[in-house]
């Protein structure tokens, strides 16, 4: 299984997948004026590296600044594949990096940490002053 | 006709077929016979040559080009020792050469891969492997770039006059809005021409509804979702009546996943995942009671004996997309509002908005200050301060989203 890696543009997140050492990281703003188009292949890569895993420790790292309505759907869908791995038997932690300003963020957290109770959440502040 | 009345009237051809032939211009060749003495006087009878095509039996074999043979041929030793000698010396074998009905675009990547040189001395034309005449990079990027324009300049009309269709649409709405509740302020500000939030009202004897929504996406593709969204909201409101917006959340969202084939599984290309957020309400006239039921859009209500913001949250099913349930019910709150009550409704381009010393979001609790700091005075005031604060903290980021509010003393 190949890693990923895409370079952030304004519009579309830093995406660093490394699948061999179970290391997942999104970074940056995501608003592509076509979500689908940019997650698609990515979310299929990810299936199919989830449906090879057997009792990993996967890390998933989102640091997201600023994300559209559609890319959180895509980013949804891509938390429930964890979910589901983590029925298949893996572990996934997820480090939800936001500033520690950012009510916003730290909200959206506090969901995703309900709706995907399956994740291992860590709220992870950081203070960029 | 001169050289730029050629020259324009080839470019007007050229937009109308935009191909390397139509941007070459005839250059008399030479053969290879022909001796760099020969070269050097064409060179010097022509200063706007730029290079020369070699041709043998009508078939380009090379170029020479200007700034190459002038280096080799300047000094007087030099001019002596080539002079004689057959123009091939100083050829350049590998030259780029195009058919004329190649495409500019095409030809645009073809001269990029085909190295620096290019760019300088230009390419050959031909047609069916025959010499048709020269053509210069310089003339091919000024066709490239008036065409891009041009594509541009079409794209920007089509989306004003769209913004026009959207406009309309909304006005009748916004009408309604002002001849209803006098202290109120709505604002809707897509970030491009046109955008994915739209707003309803509709008055009635004993009450008024409206709505403020955001659909997926923005632009041309949110702009769709608008259209179609307040044409079945439109329709809902008349199956369901205007007095229970849950029933005409229910209504819509159902009639959105018909309309965009949502319903069965999914089914990868082609696929529908759209819809949209918003909050929808009736308010009683008689009653001064606020019926109120939304998706992922909070109502935000400072009763006049209060100090803090009281925040309804709708939700948190959109409506539309492949995962709401076809048959799902939102829930109705019902809010008493005395008279003096404040109300606020945001779509979430206002508070996702990256600005601030740290580019963060806006937030809900810049925007709540920003109200109660100008509670006193009416709706309009009060949203100018509001959009004050929003521009301060945006300063100099971009627009993410689109931005719809309503501010409201019902």
């Amino acid at each position: 299984m190949d890693n990923i890696f895409i370079s952030a543009t304004q519009s579309t997140p830093e995406v660093d997948f490394r699948f061999d050492v179970h290391t997942l990281i999104l970074k940056g703003e995501s608003y592509p004026e076509n979500a689908s188009a940019f997650y698609g292949s990515i979310l299929a890569r990810l299936t199919q590296y989830l449906a090879g895993c057997q009792g990993a420790d996967i890390s998933l790292s989102i640091a997201l600044a600023y994300f559209n309505s559609s890319s959180t759907k895509l980013l949804f869908s891509m938390l429930a594949s964890f979910s589901q791995a983590v029925e298949n038997g893996n572990r996934v932690t997820l480090n939800w990096l936001h500033d520690a300003d950012d009510e916003t963020l730290f909200d959206f957290g506090r969901e995703i940490c309900e709706d995907y109770p399956a994740l291992n959440f860590v709220d992870i502040p950081v203070n960029n002053d | 006709m001169d050289i730029e009345t050629v020259d324009r009237f080839k470019r007007q051809a050229a937009h109308r077929h935009p191909t390397a032939g139509g941007i070459s211009i005839e250059t008399v060749p030479v053969a290879p016979e022909v001796t760099n003495f020969s070269v050097l006087t064409r060179f010097a009878h022509d200063r706007n040559l730029v290079s020369l095509p070699v041709v043998v039996r009508g078939k380009p074999i090379g170029l020479i080009s200007r700034n190459l043979f002038m280096s080799e041929m300047s000094t007087p030793e030099n001019q002596d020792l080539y002079g004689p000698q057959t123009c091939t010396i100083f050829m350049e074998r590998d030259p780029l050469i195009v058919e004329a009905e190649l495409n500019l675009e095409a030809l645009s990547f073809r001269v990029v891969d085909h190295g620096e040189q290019t760019l300088v001395s230009g390419f050959v034309v031909t047609r069916d492997g025959d010499y048709v005449g020269m053509g210069s990079c310089l003339r091919l990027m000024r066709m490239i770039s008036d065409l891009q324009a041009q594509k541009n300049r079409q794209i920007r009309h089509s989306i004003e006059y769209a913004g026009v269709i959207q406009q309309a649409i909304l006005r009748a709405a916004r009408e309604t809005l002002a001849a209803t509740m006098r202290d109120s302020e709505l604002v809707w500000e897509p970030r491009d021409v046109v955008g994915g939030d739209f707003y309803h009202f509709a008055a009635y004897e004993d009450g008024w509804f409206g709505a403020v929504a955001d659909c997926t996406g923005h632009g041309v593709p949110g702009a769709f979702m608008t259209l179609i969204t307040s044409s079945l909201l439109v329709q809902a409101i008349e199956q369901h009546g205007p007095r229970d917006p849950s029933a005409v959340l229910s209504g819509l969202n159902r009639a959105i996943k018909v309309l965009l084939g949502q319903t069965g599984s999914r089914d990868g290309f082609g696929q529908s995942d759209d819809g949209l957020d918003g909050a929808f309400f009736w308010f009683d006239n008689k009653a001064r009671t606020l019926t109120y039921a939304a998706a992922k859009t909070p109502l935000f209500v400072l009763y006049p004996d209060q100090d803090e913001f009281v925040s309804l949250n709708g939700d948190r099913q959109s409506l539309g997309y492949v995962d709401t349930p076809l048959d799902y019910q939102w829930h109705t709150q019902v809010v008493t509002a005395p008279p003096g009550t404040l109300m606020f409704v945001t779509t979430d381009g206002l508070v996702d908005q990256i600005g601030g010393p740290k580019q963060t979001a806006f937030g809900k609790r810049r925007i709540c200050e920003a109200l109660i700091n100008n509670r006193e005075a009416g709706a309009d005031m009060i949203s100018m301060a509001l959009l004050n604060a929003y521009s301060l903290w945006q300063s100099d980021q971009p627009r993410r989203d689109d931005l719809t509010f309503l501010c409201f003393r019902p």
